[in-house]
């Protein structure tokens, strides 16, 4: 089987039905994207599919020929930060840490395709678990991205 | 004082006779002589500072001038490993950039002896003071009870400053000149008569020849400029790239993964596996591994064995606690709750004289459920078992733990376990237990040379947890009409945590039912004037397994005492707030904290109609929290909690951002107990298996937390632990304000109470 992981072609002999997650850890070691509850509830295996938020621990291989994934791994460009990382980093989000590639995957998302999303829209989208209890921060730093969203027109 | 020096040159004593080190007269560096140890004789192995000149046990240089630090603390997201480098930092005068942290071998010099002493500081009792004595042997090492600030705030700036002084003493020899004409900067050493530098790593080696000075002048307070200054945390890129390598992320050459399902009756045994040739047979399948407990698959993928365990079927035996239920232990808990208290653990003047002269007595009684700490990592451990010798990748509170229970399952000798310690997806005490490490060496036995990586599933993980206790209280107390308190007592029953936890762990140590010192932390020595008093717990068995979990006996005992408080307000008619303060020795540094969460809080100003406020007060790990949550209710009980006002007093603290995050972090822990959390049981079985009936709070749910830090010159007090204990009565007070409704046990959602 064949699937294609930012920007790379991969041939995997996987089952049909496994779920991308355990393609990503265990087949291609991508451990960026991370296993929390394998039923889609925490949000921390969150990856993009042709540019798309997705829970990857219910998300059958073979439904994925010919579309894009995207993980965590491919959003900062040549050590380059995305601004909703940079953003994450000024406001000092992360705690233990192990949520937030999902939440950052899913925030990219939100802003790529909203880039001025109103609070409601961001409370309602951005369903990811935190343990730590990150979230007051988080929406900090969503905050800075909108206004920068904004500045840049 | 006298009986505290007393204690310490016996543990001086002890440190010299382990480490057999030359310097003594350590004990004011905590942790004895073996810090230094290099000097003469090492009693680390250095394993993990390869290419480094080792200053002392924990700082050591490479040429290159980056400082490999010894940090033997969990980085679980409180920002501890940030912290330990500031405070190095700040002696050692070089740039946080220059530092990596590094987790060293289980040895002596990175005890923890805060954490080893702690429960017998804060216990009101005497005797049991073995942990102090043991702290080195063993070594302790362990992150929990919010010590880390406490047991290293002076020592990693004495191994800086001691380190800065070798250093120097090179420099000087090296230009013939008065150690005043120097100036340690960024890492390297200043003549300030030739503006001549040389780099810390090309003096090393020399340095390290040195004789440490272990008793170095430590900066004053008022010339920081790294301590007590919002600083970025030095682990933050890793974790928005995907990078940070959690225990779950290890991954090695010809690794396999294991996945792990246990019988499903607490306390029960798996007997026999009645489909064990069709499990084998599933793709990708390559061993099953069988133990009274559970059962583990061995496969190539995780996900492969995750299916295997699902398909196992087997036989049980129940263990007689098939009948097991929420009900039968809640009844335990109450027809304990009204026979005499067992373990009385404070008592001052005569509480029954005084209830007689009271000119009113009110009673009450609480209660709350198990939970599980539900870390977003779910519990894994890999290992890799060989001939004589065992490696172990965990993320783990309690590395210790993991050499000896390794040590145990593989039967090899100690000297012979290696162990990475990886970051941990949250830990809260869960990652403070054995018994999933145990399980993975066993594991990895049954496939020698082979590295193999368990994976508990979230369900897996939810169930066979180490819970925190259901618990029940009563109050009886005794007022004037002036509405002061006269009489106060206070009984406790539940089961013993320590005695779960420390009898699974490490047996020898388990304390007498007497010596719980986590029973009734929270309770006991209250700073309220409450005339006399009688506080103490009660305990009950039952086969459920107990452990550490945020705050441990702060989490239930400030929600009860803090609501009990709060009825007491009510009785006197008072508000909620100055009946609190006119409790409270004023001047105290109590009743500066109270103060400043009602000024802040805007306490007396009026609320728009269906908004109300509530307050909670309560000291643990030597810290003193105050919060006041402001909430939107209607009459169909939805509820948001809009705002927390939060002000700590912490004493001397390190990264007071740091401080406002896990004040953030404690209250959303606690909230998410208050409103959902609840672990019940039914038919010797766990009823919750994973997030969609084990809530969390998220996103929207999140109010505005504004975090206010006392300043003062006090000693550090801890902070990861105590923002948790004061949200839920904070909460529930603010509940009865705008509803007239005392919520008297946890969680919300039992009452009728949504969090929109």
């Amino acid at each position: 089987m064949k699937i294609n992981v930012n920007g790379i072609d991969h041939e995997v002999d996987v089952e049909p039905n496994m779920p991308l997650l355990w393609v990503l850890r265990d087949e291609l070691n991508l451990t960026g994207t991370k296993y929390g509850c394998g039923v889609a509830a925490c949000g921390a295996c969150t990856v993009h599919l042709d540019g798309q938020a997705v829970r990857s621990c219910v998300l059958p291989v073979a439904a994925l020929q010919g579309k894009a994934i995207t993980t965590i791994e491919s959003i900062a460009k040549d050590d380059q930060l995305s601004r909703v990382q940079q953003a994450w980093i000024d406001h000092q989000v992360p705690q233990c840490g192990y949520c937030q590639s999902g939440m950052i995957m899913a925030v990219e998302s939100l802003l790529n395709n909203n880039s001025q999303p109103t609070e409601e829209e961001i409370d309602a989208s951005i369903s990811n678990i935190c343990r730590c209890g990150t979230y007051q921060r988080i929406k900090e730093a969503i905050k800075e991205v909108l206004t920068q969203n904004q500045e840049n027109g | 004082m006298a009986k505290e020096r007393t204690r310490g040159q016996k543990i001086s004593r002890r440190a010299f006779i382990i480490s057999g080190a030359v310097i003594g007269g350590g004990f004011a560096l905590g942790l004895g002589g073996v810090a230094f140890s290099n000097y003469k004789k090492k009693q680390f192995s250095g394993m993990g500072f390869e290419g480094a000149e080792s200053l002392n046990a924990f700082i050591h240089i490479t040429p290159d001038n980056k400082i490999k630090l010894a940090i033997a603390r969990a980085e679980m997201g409180q920002g501890v490993h940030t912290a330990l480098a500031m405070l190095t930092a700040e002696e050692l005068e070089v740039d946080l950039e220059q530092i990596e942290v590094i987790h060293p071998q289980v040895e002596s010099p990175y005890a923890n002896v805060n954490l080893a002493t702690h429960y017998e500081r804060t216990s009101s009792s005497t005797g049991f003071h073995f942990m102090e004595k043991v702290a080195y042997i063993l070594p302790y090492i362990a992150t929990g009870g919010s010590t880390t600030i406490r047991d290293g705030y002076e020592h990693y700036r004495i191994m800086g400053a001691s380190a800065k002084e070798m250093l120097m003493k090179v420099a000087m020899k090296k230009w013939f000149i008065d150690i005043d004409k120097l100036k340690a900067e960024k890492g390297f050493i200043v003549n300030t008569e030739t503006g001549e530098k040389v780099s810390y790593g090309s003096l090393a080696s020399f340095a390290a020849e040195e004789k440490p000075n272990n008793r170095p002048t430590l900066k004053a307070k008022s010339n920081f400029k790294i301590i007590g200054k919002p600083t970025q945390r030095i682990d933050l890129k890793k974790k928005v790239t995907g990078a940070a390598e959690f225990g779950i992320d290890v991954r090695l050459p010809n690794m396999l993964f294991a996945a792990v399902k246990h019988c499903p009756i607490i306390g029960g045994e798996i007997t026999s596996i009645t489909n064990e040739p069709e499990v084998l047979a599933m793709r990708g399948v390559k061993h099953i591994v069988q133990w009274p407990t559970g059962v583990a698959v061995i496969a190539d993928n995780t996900w492969r064995a995750q299916q295997a365990a699902r398909a196992l079927t087997f036989e049980i035996n129940t263990k007689g606690n098939e009948q097991l239920s929420s009900a039968h232990i809640s009844k335990l808990l109450k027809t304990r709750l009204d026979k005499d208290i067992d373990h009385v653990k404070e008592k001052i003047d005569n509480t029954a004289t005084a209830f007689k002269a009271a000119n009113k007595v009110f009673e009450a009684e609480y209660e709350v459920p198990f939970l599980a700490h539900a870390t977003m990592e779910p519990i894994n451990c890999t290992v890799l078992v060989e001939e004589d010798k065992a490696r172990v990748w965990v993320g783990h509170q309690a590395p210790f733990l993991v050499t000896m229970a390794t040590a145990k399952e593989a039967d090899v000798n100690s000297s012979n376990v290696e162990i990475d310690i990886k970051y941990l997806g949250g830990g809260f005490g869960r990652r403070a237990e054995n018994d999933f490490v145990a399980e993975a060496v066993r594991i990895a036995k049954a496939m020698k040379g082979t590295p193999i990586q368990m994976v508990w599933s979230r369900e897996e993980d939810t169930q066979f947890d180490t819970y925190r206790p259901a618990a029940m209280a009563s109050f009886k107390a005794g007022m004037n009409n002036d509405g002061r308190i006269s009489a106060w007592e206070n009984h406790l029953s539940l089961q013993s945590v320590l005695r779960s936890s420390i009898g699974r762990n490490f047996p020898l140590m388990t304390p007498p039912e007497s010596q719980d010192t986590t029973a009734a932390e929270g309770a006991l020595g209250l700073a309220y004037n409450l005339g006399a008093r009688k506080v103490g717990y009660s305990f009950i068995e039952s086969p459920m397994r107990l452990g550490f979990w945020r705050s441990v006996g702060h989490s239930y005992n400030g929600f009860f005492t803090e609501s009990f408080i709060d009825e007491l307000a009510n009785e006197a008619d008072t508000d909620p707030y100055e009946f609190r303060a006119k409790l409270l020795p004023s001047n105290s540094r109590q009743k500066k904290v109270l103060d400043k969460v009602a000024k802040i809080s805007n306490w007396n100003s009026p609320l728009p109609e269906g908004k109300s406020r509530g307050v909670a007060f309560h000291e643990s790990f030597g810290s003193i929290v105050a919060q006041v949550a402001e909430i939107s209710i209607n009459p169909d009980k939805e509820f948001s909690v809009d705002k927390v006002f939060c002000v700590i007093d912490c004493g001397n603290y390190v990264n007071p951002d740091t401080i406002i995050a896990q004040m953030q972090s404690g209250i959303v822990f606690g909230l998410t107990a208050a409103v959902y959390g609840e672990i019940t049981i039914e038919e010797g079985k766990i009823q919750q298996s994973n997030f969609p009936n084990y809530e969390m709070l998220k996103l929207k749910h999140m109010p505005e937390v504004i975090t206010n830090i006392m300043e003062n010159n006090e000693a550090p007090g801890g902070v990861g632990e105590p923002g948790t204990p004061p949200i839920a009565p904070a909460l529930t007070n603010a509940i009865f304000a705008a509803t007239g409704e005392r919520v008297r046990s946890l969680p919300l959602k039992n009452h009728g109470f949504k969090l929109a």
